[in-house]
């Protein structure tokens, strides 16, 4: 700097801004500084992928080909008056997600094991490809080498070529050998960087391989929902949290967990909403809540159904509401019709009765058996509303929920039956009752008897039944009082269920603040008309009977009117994220376009077989029975329950049969027979078996897994040492006995092996951008684009936007992004696959699917065709079977072409379909044809992820306003009214993937989902079946309370009920059993998310981990701590029979004594010492096993049947005990 | 002296096409002038040493050391920004560095890759390679120093570019940011990750070689 040079000579200085501004003569060059230190070349916009909820929109900034930093997005669509904007959207894990980009943990290369590459180079020597991989794994020494050293490091890297060869050489093998069905894929999330998904996906898909479920097995499924809506995770975008009047955060820590969306819950406080938390612990929501409620872990349905309680007394008994009384009538099952039968002496509620009851079917010719039926306050008569399921199938233009019969005439429901003259008799009926505390009800529960009134009903052939209405019964069984008597409480004052006087001595909450807070809820949606709302998380969702704490709470919101109101219902925000242009998805994601069905997999059943979890179950079905079922024919264990709901056809098989599928269409046709006849005839006469029914049988095995997109082992694996041990034959820390070893009882429809197998699994591939816990298992692991690398799709339940994920800069080193990953293998697969697969007929067995007709498969009772008791029909009393045929050496150009089915057969989506042939030429246009004259040529090219992309926008109607008129043209000729009114002031729309780079777009109303996008009113679930009169798509059509399946009812959840936590039985054999010399102490093991990783993305860089313990952490109280003899920061072992962690405790007053809370998906990669009694190292899922629900199996029934990430068997994990002490050696097992 | 970089810089990349050229580089080394004897005597112990091994083991080697350990990272500015916000600037100002001398990095490696480095500066004359070479000094002394504690035979290419670089072997290395290792103490670590606070009173340095290095320290003139 220069004082002569700087100045100036011929200029003088200006003031300015009434002399608050002074412009000098002096040199600026110091700017630059600034300006180079923030220049760069360009901005990308992207988003973070699986893993995030978010799907925030952010500024990747580019220079010289290097991602220097990102900031966040700040152009978002203004919502609109009074409604606070989404920016910005992000959070401190979001800015620092550039840091993984160029971390040391990034997988730069394709890295396989030395073992097996040795083992694969010296094979290769001798062989061709396929040969060569048939001579490693039918080698028992050969295959153990490799296998065992999973987990131990001994990585090389290796060439795109030599990896995919060997990829492709295993699925042909396998394929050949024991079938497609045996090669499957685990990816979870699709909505987050969906065209990744949806490579792998369409690969196994086209080879016959089959995908995973992974809602259910994360335990983020709500069973409820299906249960009550017949949806699966529709909810309010969270902008409408503003819009309530009363929020309830529940279980859900939005603040920590929700970060970007945080702020429409505290903004929402500034307009007088208050806001209720309920954790037991004090969470970071608790500090915006104007109460904080803190039950016992595990007792929220206890707490939920006291509030119902108070509700129902006050607003339904004491008093009456007519917005809530025209609610109840109109929009939820409460006046449907239960049958009272009587058994053993007195009246148990059954079936919902049918039209098919009664003299004519009511007049009811088309499904009157799935019609059911209540009285009409006009006529006094027994009629069949218009909505049921029996209307939506097989008939048109009377599925809707107007007030009306078939015919038209106007009906009005009755659903109260206590005035006198309305009921015929005042009857004892019989409820289980499952609470164990203050009154010892035994394991099994105790029977209520409360007076019910009834009417007596004459069905066709003359007999006489009676019956009551759903809410009679509900108010009985919430205890409520209408003078009739019975095991009732007479006051909130009283200790009988449900009352809060009860549910304080159960839940710790004091009976005051849940009256108060019951009362005001439910006043909020009386003045508003429904905007009272619950947030509701994982917290509540993760254990075993998380059915019944859900229900509770749906049943506030459904009875003071609040689901499919703005600013009202249920939030539940855990691990779905609405893939939005889901219609326009599935097709590319499951090679719709070449073939149908493709395979799929509830991922819960499927690793509690594979992994062998069940040999050690110690949790019985019988003593989750109700004291009302019939004890003789609910036997045996949690797996024989499964085993017959996959021969049923309510739940999918993977692998399917005992055979090869391809070798089961060759025989058939040798024969001359249908497969189809084939395949019945021989599972009848017992010479083909179902595989689930001998798991353990090397043909059934599980043989090559791809892992993509996800931490399986790292975050999700529920019971990770079972997966080491069974599924991958590696070094392992389980501790408790099989029940072979402890002589158990073992199940009945599985064939028993004394031994159980190690290291099931051939082949683990992953893909993964950094070094997860997954990828230290796997035998080859290849290395991904990040999300700043590759072009993709995202979309959230959270706002209504489309974002793009971009490539701001070529993949590193030799990564590749998902798409080109896969590409690559499908390549290498085609061209091995000449000679030993060609064109093949394989036989798929499909189970029986919700949103088709098929779900109207079994109405009333469950007969099994393997007991003789129906016989096998598929689709009917058994799954589907169809054959699809394979055409493996052209895997690869059917991969890069969209195929022809969706011309030929249109689109579909829950079970709405479409023509649909415009789009795809549209498509062919825009992403080019395919030249030559192969078998693809003149089909529209499927290259690269920007192709991919644009099928998806212009297939979905949500980014298509034409498809979307012709979606809801679809659906009015169901219900026989107009919808396309919602869609036909955007109809001339589309969304492009130009378009979302641009800026994020807001999608288009469809029927796809049960809300609305407009301008006028916030997104909320079930909008559209409450204004729209659209059914929901249950058996009643409506919102139902009640579940009469015969399983429901045998297992006590017909309505809702307390259940106390389950024992899991995981620490008895191993309390005391390996002293360390410190005190031992069972605590209860929760495992919320954290604050410091992208959810099960570990926060493995150095700032988070320096913003956290920088390692594995547990949480305990001050007084277990003290008991336990333990400081905050003290190594303490964690553990019970099914494993052992090692972590530093937090010892703070957050934690309410009984408790060890540990952060989700905490991995074994950084600063994780061994064990004192497994000598491994662990992580949360250490401590965990798989426990499946009979009730979440039960399916072939409406909305009870089963779908991919729809309904099933869920993974939960929070009713674990653990030991938690001191550790007294740390050993870092690095020698 | 470019050709012992260059040596060097062969020998710390993955152990593939260099495993084929061993003979090569060591008739290489025994035509060279230049060549330090003690040098060559490290260079060649490491070569020979790997003649005979088969060479999966030796890449198994590598992938452990090199490419499963953050501490151990070949990538320099792991050892320096670790994933701070200041590494992407960082390696920009390298490429440009690289660029100045005619040179293009081609696609898939990053700039601060040591190899990269190394390769950089075998292009050019001693009078710029060497003061270049003391720059990363510490670093190449901290890599050393831990190649040491595992006993890996990688810590003799380190030692040979310290004494390349005229720096001593063993010097206490430049406290690095992921060394907290040796810091114990809750105090130490502090004072290692404290944020220095803003301070717009003070005067800024304008030529300050390394904008990325000192974005905190440029704010305004007096």
């Amino acid at each position: 700097m220069s004082k002569i040079l700087d100045k100036l000579m011929f200029f003088g200085k200006e003031r300015f801004a009434g002399d608050h501004g002074l412009t000098t003569g002096q040199s600026r060059q110091w700017e630059d500084k600034y300006r180079n230190r923030w220049r760069h070349d360009k901005i990308v916009r992207s988003t973070h992928g699986v893993n995030c909820t978010g799907s925030c929109s952010w500024k990747i900034y580019v220079k010289d080909g290097l991602v220097c930093w990102e900031t966040q997005q700040t152009d978002y669509p203004e919502t609109r008056q009074d409604l606070p904007n989404h920016e910005p959207r992000g959070c401190p894990r979001g800015a620092s997600y550039s840091w993984y980009l160029y971390s040391a943990a990034r997988v730069k290369y394709p890295l396989v094991r030395s073992a097996l590459l040795k083992a694969w180079r010296k094979a290769r020597g001798q062989h061709k490809p396929v040969e060569a991989w048939a001579s490693i794994v039918e080698d028992p020494l050969l295959s153990w080498q490799y296998k065992s050293q999973r987990g131990k490091g001994g990585f090389v890297r290796l060439s795109w070529e030599e990896a995919n060869e060997i990829i492709a050489a295993a699925n042909i093998y396998t394929i050949k050998k024991y079938g497609p069905d045996r090669i499957i894929g685990f990816s979870p999330i699709p909505a987050m960087s969906m065209v990744s998904y949806a490579a792998g996906s369409r690969y196994l898909s086209l080879i016959g391989g089959v995908a995973m479920s992974f809602y259910d097995f994360y335990c983020d499924l709500p069973a409820s929902s299906p249960q009550t809506w017949g949806e699966q995770t529709d909810v309010p975008e969270s902008a409408d949290w503003y819009n309530s009047g009363f929020i309830i955060a529940w279980g859900a820590n939005v603040p920590q967990t929700r970060t970007p969306d945080a702020h429409f819950m505290t903004e929402a406080r500034y307009k007088g909403t208050p806001v209720v938390t309920i954790t037991p612990d004090f969470s970071e929501a608790s500090k915006f809540a104007d109460l904080w409620l803190a039950p016992r872990q595990g007792t929220d349905a206890a707490l939920a159904l006291a509030f119902g309680h108070v509700i129902l007394k006050e607003f339904y008994v004491d008093r009456q509401v007519d917005y809530f009384n025209e609610y109840a009538r109109e929009k939820t099952d409460l006046p449907m019709l239960v049958r009272l039968e009587e058994k053993d002496g007195r009246y148990v509620p059954t079936s919902f009765l049918r039209a098919k009851d009664f003299t004519d079917n009511l007049g009811e010719r088309n499904n009157p058996e799935w019609k059911t039926v209540a009285l009409d306050e006009i006529s006094g008569k027994i009629i069949a509303p218009r909505g049921s399921i029996g209307f939506r199938w097989g008939e048109k233009g009377l599925w809707n929920t107007e007030q009306k019969t078939a015919d038209g005439t106007p009906v009005k429901l009755r659903f109260r039956l206590a005035e006198t003259g309305v009921h015929d008799s005042v009857v004892k009926v019989s409820f289980p009752y499952f609470g164990t505390l203050s009154e010892a009800a035994g394991p099994t529960g105790k029977v209520r008897e409360c007076r019910i009134p009834a009417v007596e009903l004459t069905l066709s052939g003359g007999k006489k039944v009676l019956a009551t209405t759903v809410f009679e019964l509900l108010l009985a069984n919430y205890g409520v009082d209408q003078g009739f008597g019975g095991d009732i409480a007479a006051s909130f004052e009283e200790n009988a269920p449900y009352t809060p006087d009860w549910a304080a001595r159960v839940s710790g909450v004091k009976a005051s603040s849940i009256i108060k807070t019951a009362r005001a809820f439910a006043r909020n949606a009386e003045q508003t008309r429904g905007r009272s709302m619950v947030i509701l998380g994982a917290g509540l969702n993760h254990w075993y009977h998380m059915d019944m704490s859900y229900r509770g709470i749906i049943n506030m919101l459904v009875l003071t009117g609040c689901v499919g109101q703005s600013g009202g219902g249920w939030a539940h925000y855990v691990g779905q994220e609405k893939l939005r242009p889901q219609a326009g998805w599935l097709p590319v994601a499951f090679a719709l376009d070449w073939q149908r069905p493709p395979r799929q997999m509830n991922s819960t059943s499927f690793f509690y077989a594979h992994t062998d979890q069940y040999r050690y179950e110690t949790l019985q079905p019988s003593d989750m029975l109700s004291p009302l079922a019939d004890r003789d024919e609910f036997h045996g264990s949690l797996i024989d329950f499964n085993v017959r709901a996959e021969r049923m056809g309510w739940l999918p098989s993977a692998p399917q049969l005992a055979a090869n599928p391809l070798d089961v269409v060759r025989k058939a046709e040798a024969q001359g027979l249908e497969p189809q006849s084939y395949v019945v005839e021989s599972l009848k006469n017992g010479s083909l078996r179902f595989a689930c029914e001998n798991p353990d049988s090397p043909e059934n095995f599980p043989r090559n897994l791809f892992v993509w997109r996800s931490n399986l082992l790292g975050a999700s694996a529920k019971g990770h040492e079972y997966f080491l041990k069974h599924l991958l034959g590696a070094r392992h820390g389980l501790q408790g006995k099989d029940l072979q070893d402890k002589n158990g009882v073992k199940p009945e429809e599985v064939v028993w092996h004394e031994k159980a197998p190690e290291g099931k699994l051939d082949l683990l591939v992953t893909l993964d951008f950094r070094m997860s816990s997954t990828c230290m298992y796997s035998d080859l692991v290849l290395p991904t684009a990040t999300w700043y690398e590759k072009n993709d799709l995202n979309t959230s339940d959270m706002h209504p936007f489309i974002h793009p994920l971009q490539k701001a800069v070529d993949p590193g080193w030799q990564t590749r992004s998902d798409w080109e990953i896969f590409r690559g293998i499908c390549r290498k697969f085609s061209e091995l696959a000449k000679g030993y697969l060609g064109k093949e007929k394989d036989i798929v067995l499909v189970p029986i699917l919700h949103d088709t007709p098929f779900e109207l498969a079994q109405p009333m009772d469950v007969r099994e065709w393997k007991k003789g008791q129906c016989e096998p029909v598929p689709g009917k009393t058994m799954p589907n079977l169809v054959v699809v045929e394979r055409d493996y050496p052209n895997t690869f150009a059917r991969y890069s072409a969209l195929g022809p089915m969706l011309s030929k057969l249109g689109n579909a989506v829950k079970g709405l379909s479409w023509q649909t042939g415009e789009e795809v030429k549209l498509i062919g246009g825009e992403n080019g044809l395919v030249a030559g004259n192969g078998l693809t040529a003149g089909l529209p090219r499927l290259d690269t992820d920007v192709h991919v992309a644009q099928v998806i926008l212009a297939l979905a109607p949500e980014t298509n306003g034409q498809v979307a008129v012709k979606a809801w043209q679809a659906l009015s000729a169901s219900t026989g009214r107009k919808h396309a009114h919602l869609a036909e002031g955007r109809e001339h729309e589309r969304i492009t993937f130009k378009d979302i780079v641009a800026q994020p777009r807001k999608i288009i109303s469809t029927p796809t989902w049960s809300g609305i996008e407009s301008e006028n009113v916030s997104y909320n679930a079930g909008w559209t079946n409450v204004h729209e009169l659209i059914p929901w798509r249950t058996l009643t059509g409506r919102q139902q309370l009640y579940q009469d399946h015969s399983w429901m009812r045998a297992f006590g959840e017909s309505l809702v009920v307390y259940k106390p936590p389950v024992d899991t039985g995981s620490i008895r054999q191993i309390l005391g059993a390996k002293p360390n010399g410190n005190p031992e102490k069972a605590l209860n093991f929760i495992t919320p998310h954290q604050k410091w990783g992208i959810h099960s993305t570990y926060s493995d860089n150095l700032i988070m981990l320096t913003l956290s313990r920088g390692g594995p952490c547990v949480w305990l109280s001050e007084s277990d701590a003290r008991q336990l003899g333990i400081a905050d920061n003290d190594w303490v072992e964690v553990f019970n029979v099914h494993g052992a962690l090692a972590a530093r405790a937090i010892v703070s007053q957050r934690i309410p004594d009984g408790v060890a809370m540990m952060y989700h998906a905490q991995e074994k990669t950084v600063n994780t010492p061994g064990t004192e009694t497994s000598r491994t190292r662990g992580i949360h899922n250490s401590v965990t096993r798989i426990c499946p629900k009979p009730t979440h199996m039960i399916g072939g029934y409406g909305h009870l049947s089963w779908g991919f990430n729809y309904y099933g068997t869920v993974g939960s994990n929070r009713d674990e005990t653990v030991i938690v002490r001191k550790m007294s050696k740390i050993d870092w097992m690095d020698q | 002296m470019q050709l012992i970089l260059k040596v060097v810089a062969l020998l710390l990349t993955y152990p593939e096409a260099v495993a084929s050229a061993l003979d090569e580089i060591l008739s290489a080394m025994d035509g060279c002038g230049d060549v330090k004897p003690a040098q060559k005597a490290k260079l060649s112990r490491f070569i020979t040493s790997r003649l005979g091994q088969d060479i999966i083991d030796w890449q198994e080697e590598y992938v452990c050391l090199f490419d499963r350990n953050r501490k151990l990272s070949l990538h320099m500015f792991e050892h320096v920004h670790g994933e701070s916000r200041k590494r992407g600037p960082a390696m920009v100002e390298l490429l440009k560095m690289y660029q100045a001398q005619g040179l293009k990095l081609n696609k898939g490696e990053l700039p601060d890759y040591l190899p990269v480095f190394l390769e950089f500066l075998s292009c050019l004359p001693e009078e710029q390679s060497v003061p270049l070479l003391k720059q990363v000094a510490p670093i190449l002394a901290t890599l050393q120093e831990r190649l040491e504690k595992k006993e890996s035979a990688y810590a003799a290419l380190f030692i040979v570019l310290l004494s390349l670089s005229g720096e001593e072997v063993g010097a206490a290395a430049e406290p690095c940011a992921d060394n907290a290792e040796q810091e114990q103490s809750l105090q130490a670590m502090d004072r290692l990750w404290i944020e220095e606070p803003v301070d717009f009173s003070k005067p800024c340095p304008v030529d300050c070689p390394v904008a990325a290095s000192c974005s905190r320290k440029t704010a305004g003139p007096s």
